[in-house]
């Protein structure tokens, strides 16, 4: 996709956020991820371009969508929709900064997971939230994907963001080099760092991605955070299989006690399934389980690490 | 206590062992039909045929106070009951009794003890049917809503009936209300005080002139009631003192004496003490209820009214912070038992029995403009979350200086989901206010009155409530070049006698959905004065005169419906602006601007309800289009500004007309615009076909000015801004916005911090 100087590509602009940070947030998600964490809830965040996704229960038939594809990608067949996804990805998502389908589309059936937007666009979205912030200590987190996968787009935000004295969170993987994270510590009032696993091998096996950086990062990232008083919480999304068993998160946990300098918060998220809906409409498959972990379990596992000194959420 | 718990709250209330009683007590009880009020008005009508107006009100409310039966609660420390058993409800046969006689008598559309809600029963059918029979003969053709039919010309009465462009029933079927009792210069005067006002008065006038007799009529009748509400107060101190002779507990027997003690006294006298002042505003609030059916008698500012007494009894150690917690809530349990029967057609603009008996707190000091929020503030709050009954229905005041503690405590009530408090803005509502021509003092001493209206207590006459008026009928009557599609009936061709089918441009369509609101607006100022002016020729209350404006209608000689009032306007309700927004906006862009559709394919589908499979696009295509369009409520300027645009020209059109008190006393007297709803929506959408906002036929309608129901997708922060860029200022009857969150996300403390902080979010623009 050939981007404009001053563009990114957006997933979602998300208004009161009240999870995301203090106070009444708006959430910026970046597309585009460098993991492929099997258990990702938002797969419509991974790649780097525009994507259709195809709800068939809001479809009212129209086949608006197939007169449409100028690269005849979409048939009606039986009564049943198919989609080469192959020449979307080839002839489509590369190219066109607004999917035909998805315009054609009079329902909300096929929706178009990336907008491609500016700087100043995104800046006009969220100011509109400005007086919110500013009575409630809120402000703007930047997530993703990960949000370091668009870094100069990502550094130019922030800058206008904090320009226009609007605080500003990040939710990131850690999975990026230091100097990009050093680059923009300064600026940030709040940060969500996940550590996933302290286990190498399960962390490349689960994640696609190795934890050596993660790790180095956290540590340089605590040690900041200390010297300037940033607030940060280490988030673990705990994952069946993966990491939910004690001697995991104690594994984790010992990490955080004896490598990290500042270490006020763990927070424990608890695997879910609500993503399963976008994988279908972007026709992939689902390779977790679709149990969820018990509420007994969870609070275990919080034991393990509040009975290691640290406060957790 | 382990409660039970509902998203982390505890829903079971904290009651003392009296409260919770006398609440189950009251529950206990099935509303009902008492005929008492009927059968004594009618005595005293049928005896006083040639008796003046004020004079035969004066004397029907002496025979039913003197008459009436009369009750104490068990553990009740309050008395004073409206009809034979809590949440009975009186006969007010003089406003109608044609719906009295379908339902009651002939079970047209249904007998109301088979209503399938807000049933009332009646005991002893057989003779109570006979009697209400002959109460019901006795006053056809002199009732109010036979004299408003009268008066009324044959076209308005179909916008009504017919075609639902507005509904006034409730003024047509009963009375008027919406007022709050001027309560802190009743409490300190006494109503032997009124008397020797009214004698000195009528000592004064001569008999010269038509004015100068009609006055000494409303003085004399002031004179009769009063000396009634006294003797009916003595009746309870008569019952309590019989009571205590036989009372075998002794705390009981002692808050029985209590009782007498108090009712010899008040309302007669000022009231000494703070639990004489509850006494004494129970009785006005309570006989107003009796004289007159009107719904939205409002207590006023409590917290405010009630301070001095309080703070004195604490300082003089006769009264602990508990006890005047449970005397609230005993207070609280006597305002519930008051109900009103409504027809089942006007039920359904006002579901759950609502009596809108507001009662306000915090808000500032009407002459420092300080924060006036006090320990009484917080014990509302409290005993609130203890009763959660349905009523009073209590409303809080915020200001950009009211303090942290406090709001978080009203959001901590709200959280309970009773829907109280309601929260209302004093830096919107003080400048409206000020801006149709209120006292600065006057306008910061506001209450909220009825359902969102404002004004302050004791100077305001009038109505705050009047006509729903049907916003998106009159759109869809303009897309089809005034005809209604339901009925048939086409009252007036739009101006171009075109359709939607033939509009060439928005503009044009704007112009002549103006002009078709224009004159459904004439209309209803019309229908408002035509109501007012029947009051006058049948239902002058001088009671409710002198609670209502104790110092203005006193020293006038005048009761409200003629000018008795220091302030007066006429309100109305107007409903459905976010349809009308975003029909309007829907037809702009996809007929007009992006050309997707023609008019005439629209007008077809939305005739067809989006069913006609047949056309192409098929109606139901038509149908997603018309959601897909962006929506109202979520912070996009060119819908929102559409919504703007036409309540604002509502509420700048209807102050420029006069209501029947102009040039009669009161400051005002001009109609101004409120979004109040209930459930006006529901009922109104019953009558609206299809929309171009994607509506189907029937379905109801966006209420208040809130957003339309699941179409504000982008959040509260959105749509709150959609919200206020609206010319709420000019809505200085009132204006409604229903935020609603899901429990999960108020649980925790920095997050119902931060829900409470968006509900001052727009405080700062």
């Amino acid at each position: 996709m050939n981007l404009g100087e001053n563009e990114g590509i957006v997933t979602e602009i998300e208004r009161y956020a009240i999870y995301d940070g203090p106070g009444i947030r708006t959430v910026v998600f970046l597309k585009g991820c460098n993991l492929r964490c099997a258990w990702c809830a938002n797969p419509e965040t991974q790649n780097l371009y525009p994507e259709m996704g195809f709800f068939v229960n809001k479809c009212i038939g129209c086949l608006k969508c197939i007169e449409a594809c100028p690269y005849d990608a979409l048939k009606y067949e039986d009564g049943k929709f198919i989609t080469d996804r192959n020449i979307c990805m080839e002839k489509c998502y590369h190219n066109e900064r607004e999917l035909s389908c998805v315009a054609a589309c009079p329902g909300d059936a096929r929706v178009q997971y990336g907008k491609i937007m500016t700087v100043e666009e995104i800046l006009e979205e969220v100011l509109k939230d400005k007086s919110v912030y500013d009575r409630t200590g809120g402000g703007v987190t930047l997530s993703g994907g990960e949000p370091f996968f668009q870094k100069e787009f990502m550094f130019k935000l922030l800058k206008a963001l904090r320009a226009n004295r609007v605080r500003v969170a990040i939710e990131t993987s850690g999975f990026t080099d230091w100097e990009n994270i050093n680059m923009i510590l300064d600026d940030l009032d709040f940060i969500y760092y996940d550590i996933k696993s302290a286990d190498p091998v399960l962390h490349r096996k689960f994640t696609g991605g190795s934890n050596d950086l993660v790790l180095e990062n956290v540590i340089k990232v605590s040690e900041y955070a200390k010297k300037n008083g940033l607030p940060i919480i280490y988030r673990i999304p705990v994952i069946p299989n993966f990491n939910d068993s004690k001697e995991e998160i104690e594994k984790i946990t010992k990490f955080i006690k004896n490598e990290l300098y500042r270490k006020d918060y763990v927070e424990l998220l608890s695997y879910h399934t609500l993503g399963l809906g976008k994988y279908e409409s972007l026709e992939r498959d689902y390779s977790l389980t679709k149990e969820k972990i018990t509420k007994e379990k969870i609070k275990m596992l919080k034991e393990v690490v509040s009975e290691a000194g640290l406060k957790v959420l | 206590m382990p409660g039970e718990y509902h998203f982390g709250l505890n829903t079971k209330p904290e009651r003392t062992e009296r409260i919770e009683k006398l609440i189950d007590y009251v529950n206990s009880i099935e509303p009902g039909i008492c005929l008492e009020r009927g059968r004594y008005i009618t005595q005293v009508y049928k005896e006083n045929e040639y008796e003046s107006i004020v004079m035969k009100r004066a004397k029907s409310l002496e025979k039913i106070l003197e008459n009436m039966s009369i009750y104490i609660m068990p553990g009740s420390l309050f008395v004073g009951n409206q009809a034979s058993k809590p949440r009975w409800a009186p006969l007010f046969p003089e406003y109608e009794v044609k719906w009295y006689e379908e339902e009651i008598i002939n079970g047209d559309p249904m007998y109301p003890w088979e209503r399938p809600a807000d049933a009332f029963q009646i005991e002893n059918k057989k003779e109570s049917l006979k009697e209400a029979q002959e109460i019901f003969n006795w006053w056809k053709g002199k009732t109010h809503r036979q004299k408003v039919y009268n008066n009324l010309p044959e076209e308005f009465a179909i916008v009504q009936d017919k075609v639902s462009v507005l509904n006034i029933w409730d003024y047509i079927q009963g009375g008027v209300g919406h007022f709050s009792p001027g309560h802190r210069w009743l409490i300190k005067n006494g109503l032997n005080t009124v008397i020797e006002i009214a004698e000195e008065k009528l000592e004064s006038l001569g008999f010269s002139s038509s004015e100068e007799l009609k006055k000494r009529e409303f003085y004399k009748s002031v004179i009769l009631s009063c000396k009634a509400v006294i003797n009916f107060a003595r009746r309870y101190a008569e019952l309590a003192r019989n009571m205590a002779r036989q009372e075998t507990d002794d705390e009981r027997r002692q808050e029985l004496l209590r009782i007498a003690e108090t009712c010899e006294h008040v309302p007669a006298n000022p009231a000494r003490s703070f639990y004489e002042a509850l006494q004494f505003m129970y009785f006005i609030h309570l006989v107003v209820q009796i004289e007159d059916s009107g719904q939205g008698i409002s207590v006023g500012r409590f917290d405010q009214i009630l301070w001095d007494y309080y703070k004195n009894d604490l300082d003089n150690e006769i009264l602990t912070r508990d006890e005047a917690l449970e005397l609230i809530e005993n207070f609280f349990v006597m305002i519930y038992t008051i109900n009103k029967i409504k027809s089942w057609d006007c039920t359904d603009y006002f579901r759950g029995s609502p009596m809108f008996q507001n009662l306000t707190i915090g808000g500032q000091d009407p002459v420092t403009q300080d924060d006036a929020t006090n320990e009484l503030t917080y014990l509302v709050l409290e005993a609130t979350a203890n009763t959660r009954l349905t009523q009073p229905s209590v409303t809080a005041r915020f200001h950009k200086k009211s303090p942290e503690e406090y709001k978080l405590a009203v959001a901590k009530v709200i959280r309970l989901g009773t829907g109280f408090p309601a929260v209302f803005n004093d830096e919107l509502y003080i400048p409206a206010l000020i801006n149709r021509g209120y006292e600065i003092n006057d306008a910061y001493d506001y209450c909220i009155i009825g359902c969102a209206e404002a004004g302050p207590a004791g100077l305001l006459a009038g109505r705050t409530g009047g006509a729903w008026l049907n916003l998106p009928k009159i759109l869809e009557l303009t897309l089809y070049n005034g005809k209604d599609p339901l009925t048939g009936i086409r009252l007036r061709k739009n101006k171009n006698d075109k359709d939607l089918s033939e509009f060439i441009s928005f503009e044009e369509l704007l112009d002549v959905f103006y002009d078709q609101l224009d004159y459904y607006l004439k209309m209803e100022v019309a229908f408002e004065n035509i109501i007012d002016y029947t009051y006058e020729q049948g239902i002058l209350e001088p009671f409710s005169s002198i609670a209502a404006c104790p110092e203005t209608s006193l020293e006038r000689g005048k009761t409200l419906r003629e000018g008795g009032g220091k302030y007066d306007f006429t309100g109305q309700q107007t409903i459905g602006i976010a349809n009308v927004a975003n029909s309007l906006y829907a037809i702009k862009k996809l007929v007009f601007d992006d050309k997707v559709l023609t008019g005439a394919q629209l007008l077809h589908a939305i005739s067809t309800d989006f069913s006609d499979k047949t056309t192409d696009p098929s109606g139901p295509e038509i149908n997603k289009l018309c959601e897909s369009v962006d929506k109202y409520g979520n912070d996009v300027d060119e819908v929102d500004f559409l919504a703007r645009d036409v309540l604002r020209f509502v509420s700048s059109e209807l102050p420029k007309y006069k209501n029947t008190r102009y040039k009669r006393g009161p400051i005002g007297c001009t109609m101004h615009a409120s979004t109040t709803t209930v459930s006006s929506n529901v009922a109104f959408g019953k009558s609206v076909g299809a929309m171009p906002d994607g509506r189907r036929k029937g379905k109801p309608l966006a209420d208040g000015q809130s957003p339309m129901r699941g179409t504000d997708v982008k959040g509260p922060t959105a749509a709150v801004n959609s919200v206020s860029k609206l010319n709420n200022i000019l809505l200085s009857c009132g204006s409604l916005y229903n935020l609603k969150f899901n429990p999960k996300d108020l649980r925790s403390g920095p997050v119902l911090k931060g829900r409470e902080e968006l509900s001052q979010a727009k405080f700062a623009e």
